[in-house]
């Protein structure tokens, strides 16, 4: 985790199941209500994630959306771009090419 | 020093030589990997690969010293250890190279995964892709490695192209293959939804590696999902899986805007034992019809692009299946509606045979719930008897008011038989003029030889046509039809059929509708 221009960018690392999500919907939580509404999540290390980690990505940009705050994912890799596609939440949540591009939608 | 073209050619064959050796795509580009790091003794490598687009390079394969090796400085360049499940605490090689100018010259780079040395793949002015190795040694790559490794690239870019076309072909191969079986399944199996969704389920597992997995439908009056397939689900997992809209294992919430499809209940997931699920919305427009949801209780998720690709086929297939399912309900409903309705018209043709169809119905209903079919079978009778001489209306109709009866039976059967009915209903029209003993018409078949829907309703219209004032004679009392029944019993009519008949009649429970001169019957 780390902080750039006023966006702290969270990047987890492997692929996402349902223990990871657990873990990962803590942190996220944690980091949407306290960060001062800008999350970035670095998905550059996660080579797979199921419908759970989608679960966890969608309820952290939901709980964005309420609190008025900005949430966004980048750098997916092709397989986890398919999974968003496939499950159609690629036209829910906000998913950049690359981490700079997240990081200045975000900023900006 | 500038290499002798003698020494480079002669790195061509050996380097060819790796991609011929074996047919397994990973061991080909591992062995290529091998090849440059004995060639710079360098031991860690990246390969990283063009996409179509040719503006951005994936990492296709990884060649890296163990997580053990002293050698490497921990946490290494492909540790994955998490900590609180989410942060990585070491760098790993970046999945995805944004395509540069940079990387169409070699030389040494700063990569998340220490300082590299990146070598283009470059042949006939297309550059392939780029392989990154290292770690390099304070002062960087030595002379002779930078030379050997200036030779490589050519051999090195071909090698991989070779390699990379035969995987291509064999994905699409195994993608057509996957259909081809799908198709020919679904060809043996016509308009059985249910075997169809189950055998896509199993191809569809088969084809990603996962363990198990379900097929749930929407119920379009309850909006609830159903399970109409599964396979290899653990003992009592369907039950305790709760589907529910508003509170289930997934939020269709989403889905009235995006179609997207979400694991609502993560505590439900780890209760019930999921490792990982991957649940694809199955979509009619923005209508959400199903989902099919693969799940791994103990293996990790094999699931790659390809299998993801393959995936899609079969969910693909699944949608469309339940879209012509639903289609060919709509049909069949609007097309029975309209066959009972020229059946009707044909009622109104003689006073005598006024609601003929919608009497025979409620006969033939009593009839069979009183000999205790079974729900469908009592539908297909139902519908056999609303439309049971509707062939009558491709007869010819003969001076002097004698019709050419004998084909009607087979004439209306023919019109609803490529339905998705139960069987006795068309068979039921075509048996309804056969007798017992064999003595019957079109065809002459006997016993039980002839459908027990189609032994009900002989009966049915049997008993409504006697209980009609025609001009053949006067309508016929209770009593009377008792009689005619016993004098049938075994001959024209089936005997059990004919003793619930008995029944029916003696109770005063078969209602007989009402004749042309308005006396109830029965």
């Amino acid at each position: 985790m780390r902080e750039d221009s006023g966006v702290t960018v969270i990047r987890p690392e492997g692929p996402i199941d349902v223990s990871k999500s657990l873990d990962l919907r803590a942190l996220l939580g944690e980091q949407v209500a306290s960060s001062g509404g800008k999350v970035l999540v670095d998905m550059g290390g996660v080579p797979l994630i199921d419908s759970s980690g989608i679960g966890v990505m969608v309820a952290a940009h939901r709980r964005a959306e309420e609190a008025g705050a900005g949430f966004a994912l980048a750098e997916p890799s092709d397989a986890v771009a398919k999974v968003f596609n496939l499950t159609r939440t690629d036209r829910l949540l906000s998913i950049y090419p690359s981490v700079a591009e997240g990081v200045a939608a975000l900023a900006g | 020093m500038t290499p002798s073209r003698g020494s480079a050619d002669a790195l061509w064959p050996s380097v060819l030589e790796v991609v011929w050796k074996t047919d397994d795509y990973e061991e080909r580009l591992d062995g290529l990997l091998a090849f440059v790091s004995d060639a710079t003794g360098l031991p860690d490598g990246y390969l990283y690969l063009a996409d179509e687009s040719g503006l951005r390079f994936h990492l296709e394969q990884t060649r890296a010293r163990p997580l053990d090796d002293p050698s490497r400085v921990a946490p290494g360049p492909m540790a994955q250890s998490l900590e609180g499940g989410a942060e990585s605490i070491g760098p790993t090689p970046a999945l995805e190279l944004v395509r540069t100018a940079e990387h169409e010259h070699e030389g040494e780079v700063a990569t998340v995964a220490g300082p590299m040395y990146s070598l283009p793949l470059a042949l006939d002015g297309e550059l392939v892709g780029i392989i990154q190795t290292g770690p390099l040694p304070r002062g960087g790559i030595s002379r002779g490695g930078r030379h050997k490794l200036d030779e490589l690239s050519s051999p090195l870019a071909a090698a991989v192209r070779q390699a990379r076309g035969e995987q291509v072909l064999r994905q699409r191969l195994q993608t057509i293959s996957a259909q081809l079986e799908t198709g020919q399944k679904l060809a043996g199996s016509a308009l059985d939804v249910g075997r169809f969704v189950q055998l896509l389920l199993e191809l569809g597992l088969r084809a990603t590696r996962t363990e198990a997995g379900f097929v749930a439908i929407v119920d379009p009056d309850s909006g609830s999902l159903e399970i109409r397939a599964e396979a290899n689900l653990p003992d009592g997992f369907a039950e305790r899986l709760d589907l529910s809209p508003d509170r289930g294992l997934f939020d269709w919430a989403p889905a009235s805007e995006t179609g997207a499809l979400v694991l609502r209940d993560l505590e439900a997931a780890d209760r019930l034992g999921i490792r990982s699920v991957l649940a694809v919305p199955l979509l009619e427009g923005q209508e959400p019809l199903g989902v099919v949801a693969l799940l791994n209780f103990g293996a990790e998720s094999a699931l790659s692009g390809q299998s993801l690709e393959l995936l899609e086929t079969f969910a693909e297939q699944i949608r469309l299946m339940l879209h012509n399912s639903r289609l060919f309900d709509a049909f069949t409903e609007r097309y029975l509606e309209t066959v009972k309705g020229l059946a009707q018209s044909l009622d109104v043709r003689r006073p005598y045979t006024h609601a003929h169809h919608e009497r025979v119905t409620e006969a033939a209903t009593t009839l069979a719930g009183a000999l205790g079919v079974s729900p469908a079978e009592l539908d297909a009778i139902s519908t056999a008897a609303a439309i049971h001489d509707v062939g009558m209306a491709a007869v010819a109709e003969l001076e002097g008011g004698y019709e050419a009866d004998t084909e009607h039976p087979a004439v209306g059967a023919s019109m609803i038989e490529s339905l998705p009915l139960h069987p006795w209903a068309a068979a039921s029209v075509a048996t309804h003029h056969e007798w017992f003993d064999g003595w019957g018409f079109p065809k002459g078949v006997k016993g039980e030889e002839i459908p027990l829907g189609g032994r009900i309703l002989a009966a049915a219209e049997f008993l409504v046509e006697r209980a009609t004032t025609d001009p053949v004679g006067p309508g016929l009392q209770v009593e009377e039809l008792v009689t005619e029944v016993e004098q049938r019993r075994g001959s024209q009519l089936d005997p059990h059929v004919a003793d619930a008949a008995l029944e029916l009649l003696r109770g005063g429970r078969l209602d007989l509708g009402q004749n042309v001169n308005g006396n109830t019957r029965g």
